[in-house]
């Protein structure tokens, strides 16, 4: 990774679409925490792998790529939530008891965002999807650690009442 | 790990299915940026341009006021009261049932009364009167005064007036979101964020007029030394019907108006270094920034300051939270906590984070 890193540095142009690719999951899950408008978060991802094109010159160190490019994609969905003259990206994805038919293949991820209220979606992705720590997640949302840890609770609590909602057993 | 934790784990590590446009797109920019790569073309941002900007909120003017851009040194005694003395309520440790047997605690907060004389002869020096002002939708924020140290931490007093009524008791919780009538986020010049803590001061609040204790630790060691901008943000009185429409009756999305104070940078209050146990930590008056050669433990457990008479202040401890605020840089490598109290450093004679002695460094 870190070799991919430097190449893309460098102006290598193949290293640097082989690194969008190896996480553009990671992007479109968490664009996906903040937009219910599939077209809304299709641009924030755009936007952010040209952005990272244009600026990886300023990442500081290779060992938080990760971090540095989820950064630049909550700067684009800001960005989008403040021209849509917003104050929050609000969700109206479909109901969570609705969205999957088959309640044997457990939970699968749209339908965890269904579960949970929209502030919550993007610090319990980071956490359990991206493995980030509270304290990287307060960094990477600008938002205390305090706060981080107390949505982690109620994300936790509404994804527990979800799940008992559709009978799976934990 | 509980199991319950795993399903969590699993599900939102599960794949998400990206859609084909996006696909396109994305195929679309790597042969652009490639090309770009071998000097063919400049890459130019598209955006989906089905969908207008909501452009109908009106930006009300801000009038912004400059009553003094020189830094006047003063008397500060409401200061010093807002910011470090018992103005601002403690409160008890206490805990919350949320059912299933699961309880949130929430730790205990001290606050201590502040000599003003001492604290002015301690950083008088540093504090520095703003008297900026800006209305909107008939709020008017005025700050006070504020003291930064080298490390970018500090405490900023604003005052909230609204001769019709704050309204803080229209606040609510909802699904789309909290609703507030204002609210406050302060950046450095780069748009860094800065984190913020507003602290009620409840001796001088009053329907129409609240003062808050505003104390920031940066998230960027570059954030320090810089100016301050703080970005005020009124409700208009207008929501955002199509989102209730779609959420449905009570989801009300209200929309701001918005204006921006800056503070100009401050002389920053020195801060002395101490070391010990693969830390190194900066103490000031008003807080403490710490760095590791290893990464930093996600949240420590016990910072205490001993005192030459043997007093001592738990700045956080089991049970006890006494930091006004703390952030962590992304890399995990520096911590900035504010307190929530004034500290003489003259007479700091022992230092410990998470059981770990640190010593001044000569």
């Amino acid at each position: 990774m870190t070799e991919l890193i430097e190449r893309a540095r460098s102006g290598d142009a193949e290293a640097f679409v082989r690194l969008m690719e190896l996480h553009k999951q990671t992007l479109w899950k968490l664009a996906r925490s903040y937009f219910r408008d599939e077209a809304d978060a299709e641009d924030a991802v755009a936007e952010t792998v040209l952005a990272c094109w244009e600026r990886l010159d300023t990442l500081r160190k290779p060992a938080y790529f990760k971090t540095w490019l989820v950064r630049v994609l909550i700067n684009n969905c800001n960005d989008i939530v403040r021209r849509r003259r917003r104050l929050l990206p609000l969700d109206a994805l479909p109901e969570a008891a609705e969205a999957v038919e088959d309640a044997h293949d457990g939970l699968d991820f749209e339908e965890l965002l269904g579960a949970l209220s929209p502030r919550l979606r993007p610090v319990l992705l980071l956490y359990y999807g991206e493995g980030y720590k509270a304290r990287e997640i307060a960094a990477i949302l600008r938002i205390p650690v305090g706060t981080v840890t107390s949505r982690l609770k109620r994300g936790r609590q509404q994804l527990a009442a979800y799940a008992e909602k559709r009978g799976i057993q934990p | 790990m509980k199991h319950e934790e795993q399903l969590w784990y699993t599900a939102f590590q599960k794949e998400a299915r990206i859609p084909a446009s996006l696909e396109a797109r994305l195929g679309e920019s790597y042969a652009a940026l490639r090309r770009q790569s071998q000097g063919e073309e400049v890459i130019s941002m598209k955006r989906n341009g089905h969908r207008g900007l909501k452009t109908g909120l009106l930006i009300a003017a801000a009038v912004v006021v400059l009553l003094g851009a020189a830094l006047a040194i003063g008397a500060h005694e409401g200061f010093f009261q807002s910011a470090f003395g018992d103005g601002v309520e403690g409160q008890e440790a206490y805990s919350v049932p949320k059912g299933g047997g699961y309880t949130e605690d929430y730790p205990a907060v001290e606050r201590v009364a502040v000599d003003t004389e001492a604290a002015e002869a301690l950083l008088g020096g540093y504090v520095a009167d703003s008297g900026e002002s800006v209305t909107l939708c008939g709020y008017t924020f005025t700050v006070d005064s504020y003291v930064l140290d080298e490390n970018g931490i500090g405490v900023v007093t604003l005052d909230v007036d609204n001769p019709d009524g704050l309204g803080l008791r229209d606040a609510y919780d909802a699904y789309a979101g909290e609703y507030t009538p204002f609210y406050i986020y302060v950046t450095d010049p780069d748009g860094r964020m800065i984190d913020l803590r507003e602290l009620l001061d409840a001796s001088l609040t009053t329907d129409t007029h609240a003062r808050y204790a505003c104390y920031l630790t940066p998230f960027d060691a570059g954030s320090a030394g810089r100016d301050i901008k703080l970005s005020l943000n009124a409700a208009n009185g207008s929501f955002d019907e199509e989102m209730e429409r779609e959420l449905g009756t009570g989801q009300r999305l209200p929309f701001y108006d918005d204006a921006t104070l800056v503070l100009p940078a401050s002389e920053a209050l020195p801060a002395e270094t101490w070391s010990g146990g693969g830390l190194s930590a900066e103490l000031s008056p008003v807080g403490l920034c710490i760095t590791g050669t290893e990464p930093l433990p996600s949240s420590f457990g016990t910072i205490t300051l001993r005192y030459a008479d043997g007093s001592e202040y738990v700045a956080r401890g089991e049970g006890v939270e006494n930091l006004a605020v703390s952030s962590g840089s992304p890399d995990g490598q520096m911590v900035w906590c504010a307190f929530n109290r004034l500290v003489d450093t003259e007479t700091v004679v022992a230092l410990e984070i998470n059981g770990a002695a640190l010593t001044p460094e000569a």
